[in-house]
């Protein structure tokens, strides 16, 4: 530790560079009425050693470029300002002065070689001098300014400092103690640097500056280390909550795949699931061909009748002479269509292919016709390869495993038109017209195909009108 | 005594039942309403009647395991 308990009175952020590279009594005498003022401040006030060494005196020269007034504006942390007037500004006795500021014409206590508050009197070199300085105090901050017409010499600062307790009357009602008025009067006097440094470690035994000083240094020090640390440690904290956070989500999603691989075992290994359950599947359904079988996929055509549909949306597009079919059909008159899907004397054989992944999920093969010409691709599977709303059936049963039910649906898409798609529908018209290897299966048992229904349909109606006349 | 494996779009059971009894008294057994549905026992479709018949008259053998699926018609295109 650099700073001596003696010396701490006099603390500030100059001091210790200062005292690096100079010494003298000139220059502690500068730092001693710092340190007097502070002791004050520290005894008077009952501030902290610390809330003490911020207040500060000071040496300036009169700026003449502005006024009086702003010459006396200063820090308040400024207690003491000797103001050179350097000989470019003499008073006049009238000057206006900030608000709070007077004049202090007369001292409160008699003091030897003060004759009047403003006129000091000293012998500088065995010469009796006379000097003038005019003192200007505010009683509500607490300061002082002397202002001395030439330059301020270091016989008359130290003169004024020797007395300065004269203007403080709101540090000194009565008298100093003795060691102040010692202290003081050490000013007036060309005092060895250790005599002063005495002095000054006689007021520190008054004030245990040392301890208040290091005691308030100290706790500032430690809460900021508290502070620091605590901040650093949250912050660790918050990244470890926060990889912790993410590291449960990650454990989260690996058991929801946990989840999902154990319910697809449960689901392979269930009681249910017979083995070799393939085979009879698909032996005991007549409407469906297996077209090839490797490791990985099982691929089949469904064969069935349209018979799925909306009755009512057949009926009012087929007989409806402004529909889309009537459209599509031209002029030529047509009752096949309304006997298939109206009447219901005959139906359209359909098929589609699929294929069976990994006894998994189904899928629909587009465009693949059947090696059977009497039957017509279904119109929307074989042209869209679009499952439509059975999809969504299909899903539900491809995430419980169930590879059945799937089939089941595929059959239920087979066997369905949808009259509302005037697409598809216009797309099974030019169809049936064009591939005329395209049989129904009429109520007699029989496969006809277009032209040969509508052949006997022709027939039957004049046999009816024969009948009717 | 047969054993019904039943399918259907919501739910999956095995139920076991007389062949006196018929398809249509296995679905009311489990709240399965089959009105709008395709249904088919092994893989042969039933109609409303079919539904209605005593599973021996459909051909089921006694003491045999059978599938009895019921799926949604549901149309090719989305509406």
């Amino acid at each position: 530790m650099r700073l001596s308990k003696d010396s701490l009175v006099i603390l500030n952020e100059m001091y210790d560079n200062y005292f690096k590279t100079q010494s003298g009594a000139s220059v502690l005498a500068d730092y001693s009425l710092a340190a007097l003022l502070r002791y004050i401040k520290i005894q008077k006030n009952k501030i902290s050693v610390n809330e003490a060494i911020k207040y500060e005196t000071t040496i300036r020269p009169y700026d003449p470029g502005v006024s009086f007034k702003d010459n006396l504006a200063f820090e308040n942390n400024t207690m003491i300002t000797f103001l050179e007037g350097c000989g470019t500004y003499v008073l006049s006795g009238t000057e206006e002065l900030p608000d709070g500021w007077r004049v202090a014409t007369e001292p409160p206590f008699k003091a030897a070689n003060v004759t009047s508050a403003l006129t000091l009197v000293y012998t500088d070199c065995g010469k009796q001098e006379q000097q003038t300085a005019s003192v200007f105090v505010n009683d509500s901050t607490e300061q002082v300014v002397i202002f001395v017409d030439k330059y301020l010499s270091e016989r008359l600062y130290n003169r004024v400092k020797a007395c300065l307790w004269l203007f403080m009357p709101w540090y000194y009602p009565s008298l100093p103690s003795r060691e102040e008025l010692a202290f003081f009067k050490l000013f007036d006097e060309d005092k060895e640097q250790d005599t002063v440094m005495a002095t000054i470690r006689a007021m520190s035994d008054v004030v245990d500056v040392k301890t208040q000083y290091y005691k308030e240094k100290l706790s500032e020090h430690e809460n900021a280390i508290i502070t620091q640390k605590s901040e650093a440690l949250r912050s660790s904290i918050e990244l470890v909550m926060s990889e912790i956070g993410d590291a449960e989500r990650r454990i989260s999603e690996k058991y929801a795949g946990l989840g999902a691989l154990q319910a697809e075992l449960k689901a392979w290994e269930s009681t249910e699931r017979h083995p070799e359950e393939l085979f009879p599947f698909f032996q005991s359904h007549k409407n469906i061909d297996i077209l090839s079988v490797n490791s990985n996929d099982i691929t089949f055509e469904i064969t069935d009748f349209l018979e799925y549909y909306d009755e009512e949306e057949a009926k009012a597009v087929i007989t409806n002479e402004r529909s889309y079919f009537k459209r599509k059909l031209g002029s030529e008159p047509d009752s096949v269509f309304k006997a298939i899907f109206v009447d219901k004397y005959a139906a359209f054989k359909v098929a589609a292919r699929f294929f069976l992944r990994g006894m998994k999920r189904v899928s629909v093969v587009s465009m693949a016709l059947s090696p059977d010409k009497i039957v017509m691709p279904h119109p929307h599977l074989y042209r869209f390869g679009c499952l439509g709303e059975n999809e969504r059936y299909i899903r539900q049963y491809a995430e419980r495993g169930d590879w059945q039910l799937q089939i089941e649906q595929l059959i239920g898409a087979v066997k369905n038109i949808n009259f509302g798609d005037q697409t598809v529908c216009e797309w099974m018209i030019s169809w049936v017209k064009e591939h005329k290897s395209v049989k129904c299966l009429y109520k007699d048992g029989i496969a006809y195909s277009y032209s040969e229904i509508k052949a006997m349909l022709k027939k039957e109606a004049k046999l009816e009108e024969k009948a009717e006349a | 005594m047969i054993q019904v494996q039943v399918r259907t779009t919501t739910s999956r059971k095995t139920v076991n039942t007389e062949i006196t009894s018929t398809p249509k008294a296995v679905f009311d057994e489990i709240g399965v309403d089959t009105a709008s549905s395709m249904v088919n026992l092994n893989g042969v479709r039933l109609t409303a009647t079919d539904q209605n018949s005593t599973f021996e008259a459909l051909g089921v053998a006694d003491g045999t395991t059978v599938n009895l699926n019921s799926i949604i018609k549901a149309d090719g295109a989305n509406k």
